[in-house]
This record gives C-alpha cells, structure tokens and sequence, in this order.
C-alpha cells in the first residue's frame, strides 16, 4: 500500500498535504528525517476509519479496531474485517494498552513533528552553498567535533534514509529548554513571536506562524485526551461500568407493533416501515454500546444527537437514491404492487396489442394521423371529433374504457353512429363492441373513418398532457388549431421514440403506462418506413 | 459516526492524490460519490500497455461497511476507453469478483486495494473471451451488480 512509496514523489504529496490545511497525516512525517514514523503512525490507525484508533477493540481473532467501526462491521456480515473469521460484538473486549499508546503517541506527535520539520528545514538549508552553511561551520570550530559529524549526518538522513540516534540527538537538543538559551548565539535562530517557544531561522518564521496555533492545539487535545483517558481509568477501577450494554434483538421475530414498543422505550424515535426501525435499531446499539466501552462516556442527548445525524444521511430522513441511480430499479421494488395497480392499464395496453395485431388493416388509419393526409383534407368531422378529447385526455390519465367511451358523448356524428349501432342491434343484426369500431372494415363511410382515428388522437394528446385543452365547439379555424396541435404532439412523439427506442435505451423494469405501444407502431411504420 | 464514508473517501483521496502504483491513475473525484480510475495492465500481452480502462466507484453512506460498487464504463468519445475482455467481466463492465460482492467485502479494503485486485486479475488472465452467456445477462440485467448474486466457481483468480 502506500507505506512503500519511494521518496520524491512522497516529497510532492507531503507538500500538497502541508499546503491543503496540514491535517494530521500520517504523510507529515515522509518529508522529514524521521520518516519511519508514517509507518508507525499507520499502525495506530484502525483499518476501517483509517482514523487513530478511537476505543480499540479486540475481536476474538486478536484484531483491533475501534468500538464504532468493529460494531457497524460484525452487525453487517459478522466476520471480522481483516481475517473473515466469524465474530459477535457480544465478545468484544477492550484493548486498554493499545489506547493509551495512541492517547501517548498523539500527545506526543505535534512536537515530534515540529522537531522533524525543523530538521528538514535545515538539512535543505545547510546542504545549499552559501551564508548558512559557513555559519555551520564557525559553530562547530567553537563546537566540540563531535557536532561535525552530526550536522553531516544529519544532512545524510534528509537525503537518504533517517537515522535514529541521529534524531534522538537533535530531538533532546531542539526540545530541552534549558540548553536553548546557549544555542541562541551559535544558531543564529530567532525564537517563535507567538511565545511557543520554538526556535527557527528568520526565514522560516513566517511558514511557522501558520501552523504555529495549530501545533499548540492538537498538543493540547492530545494532552487532554490523554490526561482523561488515565483519569477515567483510575474512575473505571472504582466502580463498576455506569451503563448496561444493550442486547441485539432477533428482529426476525419481533412483529412491527412490539419492535415500535420497543424503540419508544429505548427512547429513539419508532416511527417507518420494520426494515427502517430494525436498521435505526441496531445502529443505537451500535452507538450505545461503543459508548459503553469507551472511557470518557458522551450523554445520551449527544448519542441521539449521532443517531439524527445517521437518520439524515442513511436512515429515514435520507435523500432517496435518486441522485446517485435514476435509471435501476430501487431495490426494495414492489414488483406484485405495482403491477396490481396498474392492471387496468397493463390489460388495457395488452388487448391493444392483440387486437391491433389481428386488424392490420387499421395501421394506414392511424398514420393517416401523422402522415397528414388526413390533415390536408378539408376538416370535416374528424377534427371535430378530436377535439373533445383533449379535455379528457388531458385531465385524465388513461383508463380503460372510460377513454374511448365518454368523448363521443359531444360528438353527434358518433353518437349518430352509435344510435345506429343500437338500432341494429335492436334489429338482431351483430354487434361489433365499441372500442373495436374503428377497426372494423366493412362500411367505410365518413362517420367510421372519424371514429377510427379517435384512439390514435386520444393517445396523443394522452402523451402530452401539457397539450392545452380547446373547447369542443363548432368553430373550423379553431379546429384545425387544434388539430395542427395534435400533429405537433404526434412529431414530438415521435423524437422521443426514436430516442428512447435505441438500443442503449434504459428503463425501469415496469415503465410502461405512458406510451401506447401500438400506436407509435402504426405511426412509425406509416412515417418512417 | 454517520459521515464515516465521507470522513475516510477524504482521507483515501488525499492518498490517491499522492502516489499509486504504476498503472493506476485517478481520473476525477468530484465528490465523494463517484470516482472514475483509469487502470492499465502492464505485463499481459491481452492488454496493450497503453490501453487504459475506466473504472467508475460508486460508494453508498455506509461505505466502508458496505462495499462501493464498481464497473468498468465504455467511452465512445475521446478518451476512447474499452471493457477489458476477461473470462469475469461482461461486456456491459460488471466485473464478477467475491471482493465486490457484500459477502466477499472487507472494510479494510480501500480504492487502492480494489484497483490492485481488478489490475492483477486483468495481469494474470490468459483467456481472451467474455463470461458464458454474457450476451444474455447484459441484455436481461437490471439489477444493479451489488445484488446480483454471482457464483463464484473460480478460485484461481
């Protein structure tokens, strides 16, 4: 992984890193002499958070991770993430001695770190020709021989590999006060403005400044977490643990009321569907039982406070997947719901189908529709008899039969050929059923031929409903209106079909209400063949 | 602990900003979301060496306790970017390996780690053909690849 990355490009990353806000990174120490300590460093992180650990934990397979994470790991597929061996939270033990090297490490870091890059600083500044090294030079006549020797070594470990007695020296040097004061006039150093205490070259005072706070606060937290860390476990002898850890239910058989009950008692909220409870449950213990591992215990106000956060971001106050995966079916599809409220229309859409496969002959009428040959034509009945069904059509989803049916309610030349119909059969002759007298080929005179054209018409403007809705009148400038509005819903129609028909297209598994498939068909084939 | 993921991509991203082994490139990380890498196999004569793959990652909010989910994408346009034949890699780029798979993932893996396996397992192919009825799963798949279940029958990859 990234602890065998080779040095200059390490260079390059650990300036970014300094540049982009110096986060305590394990990369921090790649730059200086005492880069073994990236590695070290690593060490102390938990392999899930990749943070330092935060109250290690030892599974049964002597692997440490933070309560948290080990926690939300073995709740999700109970193995343990380094070794996969079979693991419960329940057998979890707290590994005291790891913790307080991490609280010890992390106190220790900020000036460890500073030493490092003071030593850096001067290797680079030292191995340049020039005033300084001159400088170095007249202290070491003054010096004893020995320092000679350091500062080339010193000079060798910037460059190659670090050396550490060689920064165990200078790390006593840099952090011993009271040797400080008779390295004033040798080093030619000016001490840090901000009162740190830290001693630098001029230069390097101005870099300093930023990260001087910065340095003083996480000694500071460290220290603190440090120094809370031992109190609380000379508390945690005395008495015995100040809460109960929670036990993991067999959701499988807890029912939704008795799981609700039980969520309200625990005082989380018992609100959502089982799944939603089961998932907020077992995070709460998660929390809570971290919490009860951990040293220095957080209130139950700031543990529901984390669970409101993972309400927002995972649980059911989360932004539906939408933004990530538009075109996959949600997972938890109810595929037999939905296809039970849509059965009207999925056997509606079916029997269009069917029938339109057994009447070929009605193709070249609803292309008529598209095709404008109809359009050409003086506007007789057939515009007439569009123009009811934008009101319908555009309130109304489709639904069955109540589509074709209610228009002719205006219409007085379909009504005409329905009374007709019904005279017939009166009459004893056959029937044929309404939805299917467009497709009926015998007696082609004007009033059948408006008809026909009707579902192609309805199914249009079905498909547009933003298709303003023009008023069933007598009026023939107006019809044709309403009629060249149709052709330009039907050419849109057609865009998004060639569009959507390609072979890359991709659909939710049950979209299908809004495009009647027959008709783009018949449309398509009139057109464009 | 609900911002995990986003507290360990930034991390992770750091990293990958620095340095990758030879043949792993970071494309784009725009958030912490989807992350395309460009992968190159080098010691296969399958693969020229200056082909590269795209990778796309996708991470949930409970990533690393859930595994992201990863596919190769096909480019059209410039960059040109192919799928990479292999006896495990369908055409439309979902990639059948026990390590993407919930039961196969470990939290200790990271976006590195994952680029390495993918690498080795295009470096130590020898077949130059597609899974057994590819053509028929990438025409009927829609469900996304993390709920596929995959038999995984091959143990020396």
């Amino acid at each position: 992984m990234w602890h065998s990355l080779d040095d200059n490009d390490n260079a390059a990353a650990a300036t970014t890193m300094e540049i982009s806000g110096d986060i305590p990174d394990s990369t921090d120490w790649l730059n200086t002499p005492l880069k073994d300590f990236a590695q070290l460093e690593n060490v102390l992180h938990c392999q899930i958070c990749k943070e330092f650990y935060n109250c290690p934990m030892l599974t049964s397979c002597s692997h440490s991770f933070c309560s948290k994470c080990i926690r939300s790991s073995l709740s999700a597929d109970g193995r343990c993430p380094a070794c996969r061996t079979v693991d419960q939270a329940s057998k979890l033990r707290n590994n005291w001695a790891l913790e307080e090297v991490v609280a010890t490490f992390l106190a220790a870091r900020p000036k460890a770190i500073s030493v490092a890059r003071r030593e850096q600083e001067q290797a680079q500044y030292s191995s340049r020709p020039g005033k300084r090294k001159r400088v170095v030079l007249d202290s070491d006549e003054v010096e004893e021989s020995s320092r000679t020797t350091r500062s080339k070594s010193r000079k060798m470990a910037a460059s190659q590999t670090s050396n550490p007695d060689v920064v165990d020296v200078d790390d006593s040097e840099g952090d011993d006060g009271a040797y400080e004061p008779e390295a004033v006039p040798d080093d030619g150093l000016v001490e840090c403005p901000l009162g740190c205490g830290k001693r630098m070259k001029v230069e390097q005072v101005e870099p300093h400044l930023d990260r001087c706070d910065e340095e003083k606060e996480l000694a500071q937290k460290a220290n603190s977490r440090k120094s809370a860390t031992l109190a609380n476990r000379t508390i945690d002898r005395q008495s015995p643990r100040p809460q109960d850890r929670l036990a993991e239910l067999n959701y499988s058989l807890l029912r939704e009321q008795p799981m609700r009950k039980k969520l309200e008692e625990l005082g989380i909220p018992g609100w959502g569907s089982k799944q939603l409870m089961v998932r907020r449950h077992t995070e709460w213990v998660n929390l809570w039982n971290a919490n009860c591992d951990s040293t220095q215990p957080r209130t139950k106000r700031e543990l529901l406070h984390d669970l409101d956060s993972w309400e927002r971001t995972q649980g059911g106050k989360a932004p539906t997947a939408s933004n990530m995966s538009t075109n996959i079916m949600r997972k938890d599809f109810d595929g037999d719901g939905w296809a039970n409220k849509n059965k009207d229309e999925f056997s509606r859409l079916i029997a269009d189908a069917r029938r339109k496969k057994s009447n070929p002959e009605s193709t070249p009428d609803q292309s008529k529709v598209d095709t404008g040959d109809e359009f050409a034509k003086p506007a007789l009945d057939g515009d007439e008899n569009s123009s009811p069904h934008f009101d319908s059509a555009g309130t109304n989803p489709p639904t069955s039969q109540k589509q074709s049916s209610s228009p002719y309610a205006n219409n007085p030349d379909a009504m005409a050929s329905i009374r007709e119909k019904v005279e017939a059969a009166n009459a004893g002759r056959h029937i044929e059923p309404l939805m299917n007298q467009g497709f009926e080929n015998t007696a082609l005179n004007a009033t059948k031929d408006s008809t026909s054209s009707q579902p192609a018409h309805a199914h249009t403007s079905v498909l547009n409903p933003a298709t303003p809705s023009v008023p069933g009148t007598e009026n023939k400038a107006m019809m044709s209106d309403g009629f060249r509005q149709v052709r330009e819903v039907s050419n849109d129609e057609h865009a998004v079909n060639q569009r959507t028909g390609s072979p890359a297209r991709k659909v939710p598994m049950f979209e299908l209400p809004s495009e009647p498939v027959n008709d783009i068909d018949g449309a398509g084939d009139g057109t464009h063949v | 602990m609900a911002g995990m993921s986003g507290k360990r991509l930034q991390k992770e991203l750091a990293k990958i900003q620095g340095v990758l082994p030879p043949g792993i490139t970071l494309v784009s990380a725009p958030d912490l979301q989807t992350w395309h890498m460009d992968l190159r196999i080098l010691d296969n004569p399958l693969y020229p060496p200056h082909d590269h793959y795209r990778l796309k990652f996708s991470f949930s909010k409970n990533y690393p306790i859930e595994a992201p989910e990863v596919v190769f994408l096909r480019l059209t346009t410039d960059p040109r970017r192919d799928i990479p034949i292999h006896p495990h890699i369908y055409s439309n780029g979902i990639i059948c390996l026990d390590l993407l798979d919930a039961q196969g993932w470990s939290p200790v893996h990271n976006v590195e780690s994952i680029c390495i396996s993918i690498q080795s397992m295009l470096a130590s192919n020898t077949k130059d053909e597609r899974p057994p009825g590819d053509a028929e799963f990438v025409r009927s798949n829609r469900a996304r690849p993390r709920d596929i279940n995959f038999l995984y029958h091959d143990p020396s990859v």
